[in-house]
């Protein structure tokens, strides 16, 4: 009987410890995968819908897949720097969002009268929001270029 | 004009672009609001619209040359400096107060009952910011009506009376905007109501600001500024 319960015991430890790895393998994996991350360009493919980019960026920056830094501005998140590079604000550079996304439930999310950015024959729109007021849809790219104006 | 009232003018000038560029970093601090306000209160349209001008000019040196921004400042600038200024020197302006918050709640209880289309993710900080601007328009009506015809207080009425316009002036600064930015960058009827929309995220909470920093400001800035010009 003892050595029932034990054995009992050592399953159900064993699929606690195979159901908490499964489950911290979903959320490391995150609802966004990264397409491409250089100094200058990142690209980022949504997994599924619901959060925002931000939400995005900070679970890859969980799973130590890219760095980023930034700060909250009146018009949503600003990013300062991704994968340690700062935009030269001597030559007018900065961190650009652009994404396939356009409009969703009524609301544009990008123009492309604002920019435009081609990645893998796919154009995207800059976008009309900070990373984190962009939603992020399944199947939808989305951009950070350094850019100038 | 006396040399004493120009120094006056480039030292304000001077100032507002100093608070400009130390508080630009704080969101929700409206002082070169409340500042110029009570300059062009106290001195009047002309000296403010000298000091608009060179504000508008002169700032472009640390914050760069954008002709839609410079256009956007010296419109802006030199209408606020006319309401106010006006609003100084004719007392029977002070009485637009009703009608001035009463647009500003009507426009304020509209959008908050039908909703803008922002970003999903904004929606709930926008309709919260919208009724918070609306209570804050009836407190202001009230307050001036309370002044008015109970107690009597003139300079309540008066304090009532800059503080909506304030409210009305700040909101004007972003619709000003979203005609003359797409009117310069030559966007599409769809991008500039994109645009319209987008602008109420900075909007609302510095109308909210500008409405307390006027309210708790105007009345100590002002008497600083009468005593100056008893001098000048």
């Amino acid at each position: 009987m003892k050595k029932f319960a034990k054995l009992i015991s050592v399953i159900i430890a064993v699929l606690t410890v195979t159901l908490a790895f499964a489950s911290c393998g979903e959320e490391s994996s995150s609802a966004a995968k990264l397409l491409e991350s250089s100094d200058k360009l990142v690209v980022i493919e949504a997994k599924e819908t619901g959060g925002s980019l931000l939400d995005a960026l900070n679970s890859l920056k969980e799973d130590g897949s890219l760095t980023f830094e930034g700060e909250d501005s009146e018009y949503g998140f600003y990013l300062n720097s991704v994968n340690g590079y700062t935009p030269d604000a001597s030559a007018n550079e900065f961190w650009a969002i652009y994404t396939t996304l356009g409009e969703y439930e009524g609301v544009a999310y990008s123009s492309a009268e604002y920019g435009t950015y081609d990645y893998n024959g796919k154009t995207c729109a800059s976008a009309s929001y900070g990373a984190s007021g962009l939603v992020m849809v399944e199947g939808e790219i989305y951009v950070l270029a350094v850019e100038s104006y | 004009m006396k040399a004493k009232r120009l120094a006056l003018c480039a030292v304000t000038t001077a100032l507002l672009i100093a608070v400009q560029y130390v508080l630009g970093f704080v969101s929700g601090v409206e002082l070169v609001t409340v500042f110029f306000l009570c300059f062009c209160y106290v001195f009047g349209a002309r000296d403010g619209l000298l000091v608009g001008i060179a504000f508008s000019l002169l700032r472009c040196l640390i914050f760069g040359f954008f002709p839609n921004v410079i256009l956007l400042y010296l419109v802006y600038y030199s209408l606020f400096a006319a309401v106010f200024g006006f609003m100084g020197r004719h007392s029977a302006l002070l009485k637009v107060c009703p009608a001035v918050t009463l647009i500003i709640m009507a426009a304020s209880g509209y959008f908050a009952v039908k909703g803008i289309p922002v970003s999903a993710l904004y929606k709930t900080r926008v309709r919260v910011m919208l009724w918070v601007l609306f209570a804050i328009s009836a407190v202001i009506l009230i307050f001036y009506l309370v002044s008015s015809f109970i107690k009597r207080s003139e300079n309540g009425a008066e304090l009532a009376s800059v503080t909506s316009a304030a409210v009305f002036m700040t909101v004007l600064f972003t619709l000003i905007d979203d005609v003359i930015t797409p009117l310069t960058m030559g966007y599409s009827a769809e991008a500039a109501a994109g645009y319209f929309y987008g602008g109420f995220l900075a909007m609302l909470p510095q109308t909210v600001c500008a409405a307390v920093s006027v309210f708790l400001l105007f009345r100590p800035l002002k008497s600083v500024f009468e005593r100056f010009e008893r001098t000048v």
